[in-house]
């Protein structure tokens, strides 16, 4: 169990100017992309990670952390504003947080948005911090055959869940898992696929390839639609006028939601733990669940409070949860957390069970920064939502080109030569082609991360057992894990699946 | 016409066999049957991607989207100013060329508000610049 001077000596550390500055760094920066339309979290993290080279462990994964938890905040603003989600996450909150600005009370809806995102997170954190050190105990039981089964799990389960197509998840997960071969191998120090190139030895670096296919091919995108002649043009609600009681959500209205805040909680944090689903998923659950729960569920979709406090809470409990499997077995949930893998990896920490043994301060550290980050999210929430109405209307010629140049800096920051900026140039064109073919580029990253771990792996359970496969049935948890692969492969297989938000209403205007 | 999806499965059924007959021969080293083998990694992927682009030819599915030449060609044009700047970044430092990076997104994004404009041209190299040379003592070039 936890040491508890370990833990507060953790949480203690977080109580400094320097960590709480980029704490509140990460949240404002993280509202702000949050509230421009057709920027995401992740392009948000994927550009951040470089600016955490110089500083320190705690204070790094602090303002990653951050950022993440903002992006939740700031996304509701746009969807609420514009009927545009700024994040994928709050699609699901324009469904009532448009009609009811539209209404004429904006600065209520935004703030049920707040309350209820802060709300849905803080829990999530909470049970994040109470599961993960029992769990990873387990975790620290499994052998390297166990391990091995459960990567093939991990993969298979990632490549089904994100995307449309078993084959093609399966596909962009076994470039990653190419890509990450590249380098020097782990058992005889040979180079393999380095083409005479000394800056491949040490693989490809990831934070680059992050940056280009997660950040830099969606700017590429957002470019492209810049120069549609005929692109939509959006305006939004005006936040001025309104009395008191349209600007401010009172403790009884609040309250009032709390059953449908529970109801989307639980959704949020058992989604948010299950590696491959992620916030779009929980908050168009949580509202669809919301909605049949509902005595009155016409009145989901004309402004009703419900809606907002379904979604919004549901989508930030995946924030905390979806740490669960990466602090327990060292496999990211989601993109998000891959990017907090690649902020590990910059500062020499390997994340999986043994990080509770090796680095407990530093992961109680993290968690004390997680809970005092949504406070702060309350507060810069509380004071800036104004502010971030005026930034949805920002221009796409300033904000896409800004984002360029900040990934074209972060890419040669990372190995401190251009090599940085032309794998970052490859990724993004490669990430573009997956994003225009409907590839995985969630299944490609985390496949990227996941596959010197599976190698290691391999090759410990290869010697222990001599090459014997039939050594496999002395490790029954192995084979569990092996027949949930192939079992999962069969019902995830390829077919025409039915997006699940395809069955999900969708806000008006989308 | 042909199917997007069977295409991009022959493609990858190519790029499959590609690996595992001229790319890991040729520049993996192989030791086989020793449980320290650095080819089996490559060999598996080789494998797995050839018998899933197989997959992709017989499941492929009708409705698949392609890009409009016109994006393709706006797609190509930033990654060419990319490329260019990257190049140019050792020779002429960074504030140079990120300027010249704005003023091709500028061109290529047909920007005629002068005061975003010289926002974007101006501000936006300086912003970054400042944030990693200045607040976060990284070098840029």
């Amino acid at each position: 169990m936890a040491d508890f001077s370990l833990l507060m000596a953790g949480f203690s550390d977080v109580f400094t100017l320097y960590n709480m500055l980029f704490i509140l760094c990460g949240v404002v920066l993280g509202q702000i992309v949050g509230a421009i339309p057709g920027l995401s979290i992740i392009m948000a993290l994927a550009i951040a990670v470089p600016l955490t080279y110089g500083l320190d462990t705690l204070a790094a994964i602090s303002f990653l952390i951050s950022v993440n938890k903002g992006g939740t905040v700031g996304g509701a603003v746009p969807s609420i504003l514009l009927n545009v989600p700024g994040t994928p996450e709050s699609a699901a909150t324009a469904m009532d947080g448009y009609p009811m600005a539209k209404k004429g009370k904006p600065m209520k809806a935004m703030k049920y948005a707040l309350y209820h995102s802060v709300l849905g997170d803080l829990s999530s954190d909470i049970v994040l911090i109470l599961l993960a050190a029992p769990l990873a105990v387990v975790a620290l039981k499994m052998g390297p055959i166990e391990i091995t089964a459960l990567m093939i799990l991990a993969f298979t389960v990632i490549s089904g869940l994100v995307g449309d197509s078993l084959i093609k998840g399966l596909i962009a997960a076994s470039m990653g898992f190419l890509l990450a071969t590249v380098g020097l191998d782990p058992g005889m120090a040979t180079p393999r696929f380095t083409f005479g190139l000394l800056e491949l030895y040490d693989g490809v670096p990831l934070t680059a390839v992050s940056i280009g296919s997660l950040a830099m091919s969606g700017v590429l995108l957002g470019l492209l639609n810049l120069r549609k002649p005929d692109k939509e043009q959006h305006s939004a609600v005006s936040i001025k006028g309104g009395s008191r009681e349209d600007n401010t959500v009172t403790f009884a209205e609040f309250w009032a939601n709390r059953y449908v805040a529970l109801r989307a909680f639980i959704i949020g944090t058992i989604i948010g733990a299950i590696p491959g689903l992620g916030s779009t998923t929980a908050g168009f659950l949580s509202y669809s669940v919301n909605k049949q729960a509902a005595k009155d569920p016409e009145a989901f979709g004309t402004g009703d409070p419900r809606g907002i406090a379904a979604s919004e809470t549901a989508n930030s409990a995946v924030v905390g949860a979806n740490l669960i499997p990466l602090l327990t077995l060292g496999i990211p949930g989601n993109i998000a957390a891959a990017l907090l893998v690649s902020a590990f990896i910059i500062h020499g920490i390997q994340p999986g069970p043994l990080l509770f043994e090796e680095q407990g301060r530093l992961i109680y550290g993290m968690f004390g920064a997680m809970l005092v980050a949504n406070f702060c999210n309350l507060g810069v929430g509380q004071f800036c939502m104004r502010f971030w109405a005026m930034v949805v209307s920002a221009p796409g010629t300033i904000i896409y080109p800004a984002a360029m140049l900040l990934c074209f800096a972060g890419a040669y920051v990372i190995t401190g030569a251009t090599f940085g900026i032309f794998v970052m140039v490859s990724a993004a064109l490669f990430g573009y082609v997956m994003r225009t073919f409907g590839y995985s580029i969630v299944a490609f990253i985390v496949a990227f991360l996941l596959t010197p771990q599976l190698e290691n792996s391999v090759l410990k359970a290869r010697l222990i057992t001599d090459d014997n496969p039939w050594e496999l049935l002395n490790h029954p948890v192995a084979l569990v894990l092996i027949a949930i692969s192939v079992a999962s492969m069969i019902y995830l297989g390829p077919r025409k699946k039915k997006p699940l938000d395809a069955e999900m209403p969708t806000p008006t205007g989308q | 016409m042909i199917n997007a999806d069977r295409l991009q499965g022959v493609i990858v059924l190519g790029f499959g066999c590609a690996l595992l007959l001229w790319l890991v021969p040729a520049h993996v080293t192989s030791v086989p049957g020793d449980p320290l083998d650095p080819s089996l990694f490559p060999k598996v992927a080789g494998w797995i991607i050839a018998t899933l682009g197989l997959l992709l030819v017989v499941f492929a599915r009708s409705d698949s989207a392609v890009p409009a030449r016109q994006e393709v060609f706006g797609i190509l044009c930033f990654i060419t100013a990319l490329v260019v700047a990257a190049l140019f970044l050792p020779v002429l430092g960074f504030l140079p060329v990120a300027c010249g990076l704005m003023i091709a997104s500028l061109l290529l994004l047909r920007e005629r508000r002068p005061i975003w404009a010289a926002l974007t041209l101006v501000g936006v190299p300086f912003f970054v610049w400042f944030l990693f040379v200045v607040l976060l003592g990284r070098p840029l070039s």
